[in-house]
């Protein structure tokens, strides 16, 4: 059988796309030097990955994870704000990076992510509580009361919590505004004494 | 460069540090310190802690009896305690109420009670009264803790527990308020808000009247709609102090991360620091005005010739873990690589003797590591236990050992023969014992280490970051296991940074923060690198190590071994302090006796010069953060007298190393610098510009230096790496 020119061309082109689709990516090369331990030669397959253009999630993720094993957090820190921004709304992988600001001791940066979290997903009532401690910790009063009424718009339906959310509506003087969701509360327990 | 500068020191350090340092286990017999009476002129400086035994103390294994360790008192003030000075014993109240024989050895009682019951709350009251007309400080945190009658189940008459409390001037009147609306602060002045603001819904409050007039407000609350509802909620005066509940700290609410668990807010990465507590007063200010000890002495062991003491030690367990650093490698062999040849600074390092017997999980490898180890210069041996018990309390170990059954004697004496016996050079000792596990030992197993007149560590987690930013976190010197003492260390090691090495694996590089923050803006703790072996096992550890390490080694310190280290804390523990008769033309004079090996006394607020002339044993003085660093020699008693301005004299101003051989000779000051790495010192009292030449002898060789001297007098020099340097200078 002959092959045109064009035949032989498109069947070259569709042998390239079946390795490509067969072969790991670069990514997935860099993903097995740091299941390996080797994070220096992840970081050189990686980190060139990250000047083109559309870099996705997963590369930067396995960029912040080279970083993270040679010890330097802050460019784990840059790499996992860029996986952040390429996957908006990601709670898991904001919560991850909310835990490396904490380990770095920078908890102005683990409010932060978390703020972020909760705009994007209010009716997250862990992050709410967390920020919601976090903010009181820091003596962040106003920004607790910001959190504390998005907060008191979930129902409470642990005693625990609700018993936390009162004392800190009493210290920011907004005990009156826990009062209706404490009811709710209450209401919802009517048969716990 | 450094290192190879070490390295040619080392032989030489190996044959001096090891003369210098022969005679040390002596020095840690310290064990019981029984409180004895001052004699006259004698300045008491102990303080009496009392708990009670039926209130609980929230700890992570659930609630415990409070104890002399699970107390508010040690957890929160014997740091600022210990600070200023001051030594803490601890009593249960709930057991009995110590006899006028036994207080005549205290300055006063600190009591931080979270109850108000109490079996008999009248001989109490009648108790604490006459500590004050016995001219002992009381000094009450939060509850007063006798308002009710536990055996009978009455309350006590607001009006009887205010007569009963007549010396003191406190009168309890109730009027309990917590509606914050209601609350308004009349008066606070700087001992107030120290660590947070206040929030804008104050806590509550009962009404509190400080009578003395010689009494001093700090915080004073009062009622926006009651005329006659002032409080003094903190207060201090002549009979020591009161800081009522809810105005002493602030306790972050236990919020969980995770709604659907609610007991993950412990293990929760944010859940331990918002268990976290912080100082609504200030405790250095409070307690120094409480317990009437501005002017004091302090002894410190923060600091060594003026500058900050740094000390390092190793847990044993890991050495023989594989690190991915290096294929093949132990992490053992990687910290000895990458750390102890590579820094000329002193380490302490244990070993788990298990893991390097070969007949039980060691091999030869190990053994032959660990004596490689142990005969470096810079390293002092310590023992980290057999098995590495866990708990010490019910005998439980990392390693099941076939036959072992838990024993103090194989754990502690068995761990120190064979490192004595099988991995150390001839003629050296271990030093040190590194409690292992949860690091809460008996009075049994220190009593077995002070037998052996080894010192001992472990315990405290000191840490003050970002994530920390309290004293609270700070730890004491020690904690009091009955007649004996367990010894803190003065930084968290790296198991917290890592959470328990569930990564990150680069957290032990934040302590950094905690180095900075203890040092500014007061000292309140050494720098001290604790770390385990497995610290080196993950290549993100082993860079935390260096870069702790790089900063260490940049920093003017004073880099001592972990037992001269422990040996000060034994003179913080033993040390007298008697005011003389002030001199002519000084502002005061002060003795201090069986201070042991402690080197250092601090007079905080101080611009004061220290008139050598006038003064016995010490070498020199510093300012530094508004206090004044006294440095003294080895004399077993100093005498200094404080004046407004220094007189023409040379002194020592700081030095990086021990100092010994002191002398004057005529204009020229001599003296010898010992111990591990580069040393310097600084030398004042010159004529400004001066040229001053200053001989260095290092065994055989010698050289001079001509240094020219500062505007202020102060010539500084550096004095090379030799174990051992005599100094000449003018």
């Amino acid at each position: 059988m002959k092959l045109t020119r064009l035949q032989r061309a498109a069947f070259v082109l569709g042998v390239l796309a079946l390795l490509a689709l067969s072969f790991p990516s670069r990514t997935d090369l860099g993903w097995s030097f740091i299941a390996t331990r080797d994070y220096a030669r992840a970081l050189a397959v990686l980190e060139p990955l990250t000047k083109r253009g559309n870099v996705s999630r997963d590369t930067w993720e396995a960029l912040a994870a080279a970083w993270a094993g040679l010890g330097v957090p802050e460019r784990q820190i840059t790499a996992l704000e860029a996986a952040a921004g390429a996957a908006p709304g990601d709670r898991e992988l904001m919560l991850r990076l909310a835990d490396v600001y904490e380990a770095a001791k920078d908890i102005e940066g683990t409010a932060r992510t978390l703020d972020r979290l909760v705009a994007e997903r209010p009716q997250d009532e862990a992050s709410l509580q967390r920020l919601l401690g976090l903010y009181d910790w820091l003596g962040r009063y106003a920004d607790a009361s910001r959190i504390l009424s998005k907060v008191l718009a979930l129902d409470i339906r642990r005693p625990d919590l609700a018993q936390d959310v009162m004392n800190v509506a009493r210290m920011l003087d907004r005990a009156d505004d826990a009062i209706p969701s404490l009811e709710r509360y209450a209401a919802a327990r009517a048969g716990d004494a | 460069m450094r290192r190879r500068r070490f390295l040619q020191a080392a032989a030489a350090t190996l044959v001096a540090g090891r003369a210098a340092h022969a005679a040390g286990r002596a020095t840690h017999a310290a064990g019981a310190t029984p409180a004895r009476a001052a004699r006259p002129g004698e300045i008491p400086r102990r303080v009496l802690a009392l708990y009670k035994s039926k209130e609980t103390y929230a700890t992570l294994d659930g609630a415990r009896p409070k104890s002399p360790t699970l107390n508010e008192a040690h957890q929160a003030a014997q740091m600022p305690l210990n600070w200023l000075g001051l030594m803490v014993d601890y009593h249960d109240v709930d057991a009995s109420l110590p006899g006028p024989e036994a207080m005549a050895a205290y300055r006063g009682v600190l009591t931080w009670f979270t109850s108000e019951d109490m079996d008999d709350p009248r001989a109490y009251l009648r108790w604490l009264a006459g500590q004050v007309t016995a001219g002992r400080r009381v000094v009450i945190m939060e509850a007063l803790g006798a308002f009710r009658d536990r055996r009978r189940g009455v309350d006590l008459d607001l009006e009887e527990v205010s007569s009963a409390l007549a010396p003191l001037g406190l009168s309890f009147r109730g009027r309990w308020t917590t509606d914050p609306r209601l609350i308004e602060i009349r008066h606070r002045d700087g001992v107030m808000e120290f660590e947070r603001k206040f929030p804008p819904g104050l806590p509550g409050y009962f009404q509190v009247v400080a009578t003395r007039a010689d009494s001093r407000p700090h915080l004073t609350l009062a009622r926006r709609d009651t005329p006659d509802s002032a409080s003094h909620m903190v207060v201090t005066g002549p009979w020591g102090g009161f800081a009522g509940a809810g105005y002493v700290r602030y306790q972050a609410a236990p919020f969980s991360s995770d709604a659907a668990d609610p007991n993950k807010a412990i293990d929760a990465p944010s859940g331990v620091e918002l268990y976290g507590a912080k100082w609504w007063l200030d405790p250095f200010a409070f307690f120094g005005a409480a317990f009437g000890v501005e002017d004091w002495p302090r002894p410190d062991v923060t600091t060594l010739n003026g500058r900050r003491v740094y000390y390092s030690h190793i847990d044993g367990d890991g050495l023989r873990n594989v690190s991915e650093v290096r294929a093949g490698a132990l992490s053992g062999e990687v910290v000895d690589d990458e750390i102890l040849a590579r820094y000329a600074l002193p380490v302490t390092v244990s070993v788990v003797t298990s893991e390097v017997d070969p007949k039980l999980l060691g091999s030869a490898r190990t053994e032959k590591l660990a004596r490689r180890m142990f005969a470096r210069p810079n390293v002092e041996a310590g023992s980290h236990s057999y098995a590495h018990p866990l708990n010490w309390e019910k005998g439980v170990t990392s390693f099941a050992l076939p036959g072992y059954r838990f024993s103090l004697a194989q754990e502690i004496d068995g761990s120190v023969k064979f490192i004595e016996e099988r991995l150390l050079p001839p003629g050296t000792r271990v030093r040190v014992f590194q409690w292992s596990g949860s690091t809460v030992v008996s009075e049994e197993a220190i009593a077995a280490t002070d037998r052996l007149g080894i010192a001992n560590i472990n315990g405290g987690d000191t840490m003050r970051d970002r994530q920390w930013p309290s004293y609270m976190r700070v730890a004491p010197l020690m904690r009091q296991v009955g007649t004996r003492w367990q010894n803190y260390t003065s930084a968290s090691n790296e198991n917290l940074y890592t959470r328990l090495w569930t990564g990150p694996f680069w957290g032990f590089r934040t302590v950094l923060e905690t180095f900075a923050n203890t040092e500014a803006p007061r000292r309140v703790a050494p720098v001290n690198v604790y770390y385990h072996f497995y610290a080196a096992e993950r290549r993100a550890g082993l860079e935390a190590l260096r870069a702790v390490h790089d900063w260490a080694i940049r920093q003017p310190l004073a880099p001592i071994f972990t037992s001269e280290y422990l040996a000060m804390v034994d003179g913080f523990r033993t040390a007298r302090i008697e005011r003389l008769a002030t001199p002519p033309r000084a502002r005061a004079a002060w003795r201090v006796f069986q201070h042991a090996a402690l080197r250092t006394l601090r007079f905080d607020g101080s611009t004061a010069a220290v008139d050598l002339g006038r003064s016995r044993a010490v070498l020199g003085y510093t300012h530094q953060q508004g206090a004044l660093y006294v440095h003294l020699d080895e004399a077993p008693e100093a005498v200094v007298t404080l004046v407004d301005a220094a007189p023409p004299q040379r002194y020592l101003a700081s030095a990086s190393h021990r100092v010994s051989a002191w002398r004057m000779e005529g204009d020229a000051l001599g003296f010898r610098l010992s111990g591990v790495g580069a040393k310097s010192a600084a030398l004042a009292g010159f004529p400004p510009g001066a040229r001053v030449a200053v001989r260095l002898t290092d065994g055989a060789d010698a050289r001079t230096v001509t240094p020219i001297a500062s505007a202020a007098g102060l010539v500084t020099f550096d004095a090379g790496a030799a174990p051992v340097v005599e100094v000449r200078a003018g």
